[in-house]
């Protein structure tokens, strides 16, 4: 659990750091690094995930705390980018696009990276199609 | 060689594949968008995406900015209602920080207008637009733009110059922060740096909107379809109603002043295309006009199709604004008023930027046009102007005989001007156009007859240096010099002054008003005909405009009063061509109601002025309605048509959103045209789909209800009424009461009910479109009072999207000039402002606010601006 935390509060952290530098493709990254970690223990990429979702919410929030008219924003970017015209669409798809991204970044990693023993990677042992069969995605953090 | 076992599975293979595509889409989407779609991770990058705009919606605080260019700190103060105030040390810094301060409210909207006239718009867009920007270019506003910008010297010279100065200062901040309004970033389309040929394509834009029209091309095509007796009967030079001239003569005949052959080619400078290239192929056959053939008609007919595709309003559809003045005795305490409220479509953000500036030598306040240096409509410390359009026959077509890349004209065979371009299309390929330009104008037709289109707004026009010019005039001497410049569009400069009456020193009487109709107005010879596509050859080229002296102006008449509404503005016997009553002048209702209305009245106030802009009242309808109770005085009648003949009976004429009988007057109206036109559009096969607004029978053609309105007070055994078949309703009486039968059937059937439940405001709304066409961001549709035929116009049909755009009432007596005013809409172009609609429920609610005086700071908030 508290490596769950760990790793949702420092995602959560970079991703919002790099967004004001428009570093938009950090959820990615940290997806991609989530599915990395040797620490192969089931919730760290919904962590990442839930982390990069936080970190893109948290300047939206900012901008609400100081008094910005962000509900109007959200509004008016939902309508200019031309889908259904309400605030919470907007931010919606925002914070999917953050989540959207982490998840290919694991899937990504986990596809491609090589396979650690099962010693080394902390894991039950097992490759993943011999629990359940291939997953796609990033389900494989299991 | 052994496949390394982690790759041995097909599922795993899969897997990596599944995941390298999936995230190369995600991210290629994301970062470079795909087709239409824009790259929505830097758009919508909660950091520095869209999101930002929130910044710009902020409340405006007093601050100190740097603006580099400023010779001196320039100060600029704003209403708690957004209504700006800029003080400057020179001119060129005073329209420099115009031109900063109109960027940092309307940059998006200022790059979408300058987007449309140069053909630019499908690169943001996509390829829906694309038809926009062929069409344009292919006119040629850009081309007229550069034209005049190098022709344009003196004061418009710097004026424009400061002005792009003031833009690119604000685009190079808001690049620098990267607080770009949310259309830019959404898009990925930023703005390039702002030149003086795009103000004066946006001047181009607007005078596209207010003078290019379509009709001797719809003219060609009804007349085909209805025959030439009908077409001439029914939309003839003169209208069959009463007129309300504001000019009644007499008149001058004076010689037309000449003009250049290629007046209005919108070719370059110096590639005339008028240079012979061969030797005389043969007589030219001496087709003049009249002859509307099946291929001028099918040309006519393939130019409305693309012209069908443009955005709305984006050529001139409506003939509603209105310009009064008063003075002498209708004043009280003496001076002159000046209403004006000109009535274009309505948006958000609202065409109209409400500024005051202040230099030395230049004080001046009203209605600016964002994108352009000056004050469009507004006062100064002397004098304050309004403007109507003219609506005069500015748009002439000529069927070109060519053959590869040479037309023949006067004779020989002479090489079109050729100009390419490049179009740039969001998620399409890109589009490449090349225009041919004869001495008429650019062919814009492309298969089978080439129709080229002689266009006065492509005619280089020093507006900018005439309007500067009227900002400061001093007197009606100035107001026409300076206005004599201007070509295009013909407009009505409706004018009032606080010095002594002409003649009237020793009185100390003050307050002159007059209207002075600037502009070129094209002659052909006799026997061409205008009003229809003629031939190219060269026998109907234009010969002359009307000469100054004889265009249609009126100084202190003897009434006290002057009213332009888009009316005629001269009578029968005015001796030069200014268009047919096809050519979208108004039926004259507004401005008989106003004549009527300012011509009875005495002491008359600012409110009072306000009052009439605010009117409801729809002058045809008192006209009409009494003819309709007479004719249904004996009939035998429904319970539901005797409850609405009782309502009509009863009622004020007024079309107020909470009337009954507004609803059914209007809907009867519209019914009882069709119940006299339809059957000869049937007949004649009418093609009202090319152009449903102009060929098709409803009220928005003046010309049907000025003959329905004469027929029904004047000549009620009309043969129209009859029909093509002679078996039609006998008389106007009959035909009223198959129309009054019908629209109260239709009526029950729409709304239910009892017809003291039919309140106006159940079918008939107002909406305001944003200008960027996103849904949720305008407003409305709201139920609403007016009509076309209101002073408090109403138009685009039961859901109207044009009327005022713009109200003002100035007082000018001794005491100075001063003025009031208000449009629906907002100062910033930012949703989340809120400046962005605050205007509207004081402009819904007829209410105005006082214009800000040349000179005045604000106390509520300023900026301090500094090189």
């Amino acid at each position: 659990m508290a490596r769950r935390l760990a790793v949702f509060a420092v995602v959560a952290l970079i991703v919002a750091g790099t967004a004001a530098a428009g570093l938009w493709f950090v959820p990615f990254v940290a997806g991609v690094a989530a599915g990395l970690l040797p620490l192969r223990r089931p919730g760290i990429v919904p962590a990442a995930t839930l982390g990069a979702v936080a970190g893109w919410a948290l300047p939206l929030w900012i901008l609400a705390l100081r008094g910005l008219p962000a509900g109007a924003t959200a509004r008016a970017i939902a309508a200019l980018a031309g889908i259904p015209p309400y605030a919470a669409v907007a931010v919606v798809v925002t914070l999917l696009l953050a989540g959207l991204q982490t998840l290919a970044g694991a899937w990504l990693a986990r596809a491609l990276a090589p396979r650690r023993s099962s010693a080394a990677n902390g894991d039950l042992g097992r490759e993943p199609d011999e629990v359940g069969g291939v997953v796609p995605g990033p389900a494989v953090d299991r | 060689m052994r496949t390394p076992g982690r790759w041995r599975r097909p599922g795993r293979v899969l897997s990596a594949v599944g995941a390298v595509v999936v995230s190369a889409l995600l991210l290629g989407i994301l970062g470079f968008g795909y087709g239409t779609v824009p790259a929505l991770g830097p758009a919508l990058d909660p950091g520095r995406g869209a999101w930002t705009s929130a910044y710009d919606g902020t409340p405006v605080s007093s601050q100190a900015l740097s603006v580099p260019g400023l010779a001196k700190p320039v100060t600029v103060s704003f209403t708690k209602d957004g209504l700006a105030s800029i003080n400057a040390g020179d001119q060129r810094d005073l329209f420099l920080a115009l031109g900063y301060v109109q960027a940092k409210y309307r940059l998006s909207e200022m790059d979408l207008e300058r987007r449309l006239g140069e053909g630019q718009l499908a690169q943001l867009g996509g390829p829906s637009d694309l038809a926009s920007d062929e069409f344009e270019l292919r006119l040629g506003l850009l081309r007229t733009a550069q034209n005049e910008w190098a022709q344009t010297t003196g004061t418009a010279r710097q004026a424009l110059l400061g002005y792009a100065q003031g833009v690119n200062d604000d685009i190079a901040q808001v690049r620098a922060d990267g607080d770009w309004p949310a259309v830019f970033t959404l898009t990925g389309a930023y703005p390039r740096p702002w030149t003086p040929v795009d103000s004066l394509v946006i001047q181009g834009v607007l005078t596209q909107e207010l003078d290019y029209t379509t009709g001797p091309l719809d003219y060609a095509i009804l007349q085909r379809s209805l025959g030439a007796a009908n077409a001439t009967a029914w939309f003839p030079t003169v209208p069959a109603n009463t007129l309300s001239p504001y000019d009644p003569g007499p008149y001058l005949k004076e010689p037309l002043t000449p003009v250049a052959a290629d007046l209005a080619s919108s070719a370059p400078a110096g590639q005339s295309p008028t240079a012979t290239t061969t030797a005389t192929a043969g007589p030219e056959p001496a087709r003049r006009a009249a002859n509307v053939d099946d291929a001028v008609t099918e040309a006519a007919g393939q130019l409305l199709d693309e012209l069908g595709q443009l955005p709305a309003d984006q050529i001139h559809e409506y003939p509603d604004s209105n310009a009064w003045a008063v003075n002498g005795s209708k004043v009280e305490g003496g001076g002159a008023l000046l209403g004006g409220d000109p009535h274009l479509p309505q948006t958000l953000p609202s065409i109209w930027y409400e500024v005051a500036l202040s230099a030395p030598g230049y004080q001046v306040a009203g209605a600016s046009l964002p994108g352009v240096p000056g004050v469009l409509l507004g006062h100064n410390a002397h004098i304050a102007w309004s403007l109507t359009d003219t609506q005069d026959s500015a748009t002439l077509y000529y069927a070109e005989q060519v053959r590869g890349d040479e037309y023949h004209w006067r004779g020989a065979w002479r090489k079109m001007t050729v100009e390419h371009y490049t179009i740039p299309v969001r998620g399409g390929a890109t589009v490449q156009l090349a225009v041919d330009i004869t001495v008429h104008g650019p062919i814009m037709t492309q298969v089978g007859q080439r129709m080229a289109v002689d266009w006065m707004g492509n005619v280089p026009s020093d507006d900018l240096g005439a309007l500067l010019g009227i900002n400061q005039a001093s007197d009606w001497t100035q107001f026409k010099a300076a206005l004599a410049d201007w070509r295009a569009p013909t407009q009505n400069f409706t004018y009032a002054d606080n010095d002594p009456v002409t003649g009237q020193a020793a009185t100390g009487q003050t307050g002159n008003i007059g209207v002075y109709a600037a502009g070129y107005y094209p002659q052909v010879p006799g026997g061409c005909q205008p009003w229809l596509p003629m031939s190219g050859a060269g026998q109907c080229d234009i010969d002359g405009v009307i000469p100054d002296n004889a265009i249609p102006q009126v100084y202190d008449p003897p009434s006290d009063v002057v009213a332009t509404d888009n009316q005629r503005p001269v009578a029968a016997d005015y001796p030069y061509y200014v268009g047919t009553s096809y050519d979208f002048y108004d039926p004259g209702y507004r401005a008989a109601n106003a004549y009527q209305t300012l011509g009875s009245a005495s002491q008359l106030s600012a409110a009072d002025i306000a009052g009439l802009q605010n009117s409801l009242t729809d002058p045809l309808a008192a006209q009409i309605v009494p003819k309709l109770l007479t004719a249904l005085g004996s009939a035998s009648l429904t319970s539901a048509e005797r409850a609405a003949l009782s309502a009509l009976s009863s009622w004020n004429y007024s079309m107020s959103a909470t009337s009954p009988a507004a609803t059914v007057w209007w809907t009867f109206w519209s019914d009882y045209l069709t119940e006299v036109f339809e059957p000869w559009w049937k007949a004649g096969h009418v093609p009202v789909g090319k152009d449903t607004a102009d060929l098709g029978v409803s009220p928005n053609l003046a010309s049907l209800d000025e003959d329905l309105q004469a027929w029904t007070l004047t000549s009620p055994d009309n043969r129209a009424f009859a029909g093509p078949s002679g078996h039609g309703p006998a008389d106007a009486s009959a035909a009223m009461a198959a129309a009054f039968g019908k629209a109260v059937s239709h009526l029950s059937a729409q709304l239910g009910g009892a017809p003291s439940s039919w309140a106006w405001g159940r079918v008939h709304s107002r909406e305001f479109p944003a200008v960027s066409g996103a849904d949720g961001l305008g407003y409305g549709p709201r139920a609403s009072g007016g009509d076309p035929f209101t002073e408090d116009a109403a138009d685009g049909g039961l859901t109207a999207t044009a009327g005022p755009s713009w109200r003002m009432v100035a007082t000018l007596g001794a005491a100075g000039v001063s003025a009031e005013g208000v449009y629906p809409g907002g100062q910033s172009e930012n949703p989340a402002s809120p400046w962005y609609a605050n205007l509207i429920p004081l402009w819904w609610d007829g209410q105005y606010l006082p214009v800000p005086a040349p000179g005045s700071v604000s106390d509520d908030l300023k900026w301090t601006l500094n090189g």
